[in-house]
């Protein structure tokens, strides 16, 4: 799953966007625990 | 550089787990250098210039006729995918259970 995700942000203008996180994985949640 | 034949799968050679260790272990290599190929790209493709959208575009979503703009939704990044019926699909909607 990651590494599509991951597939997916490499395409688009801000890319991964990672800068501000503590550690690259931060930002994985359960799959029913996303944001809208 | 491998090429697939089915003689890969009949003929597999089969080692022991060091032997196999060490050649995977060897790939390693190879594939980080592609994730830092990889990641080399998606930097060049993210400094490529951008194009000015001036074409008013009109989309029929769910709920009704959105811009261009309005599929934002406020957001900072919109990610289009066109997907493409072939010209004997006579389905107007995704099969039932299909999903992005």
């Amino acid at each position: 799953m990651m590494n599509t995700a991951y597939q997916y942000l490499d395409l688009v203008p801000k890319g991964r966007d990672e800068d501000h996180l503590d550690f690259v994985m931060e930002w994985v949640q359960y799959h029913d625990r996303y944001p809208d | 550089m491998v090429t697939t034949a089915s003689s890969d799968i009949k003929d597999h050679p089969i080692v022991s787990h060091d032997q196999w260790l060490a050649a995977r272990t060897a790939l390693l290599d190879q594939e980080k250098e592609f994730t830092r190929l990889r990641d080399g790209l998606s930097r060049q493709r993210r400094a490529l210039p951008w194009e000015r959208v001036d074409k008013p575009y009109v989309f029929e979503g769910p709920d009704g006729t959105r811009s261009l703009a309005d599929l934002f939704d406020g957001r900072s990044q919109l990610v289009v995918y066109h997907f493409m019926f072939a010209p004997y699909f006579t389905r107007t909607r995704p099969t039932p259970g299909a999903s992005t």
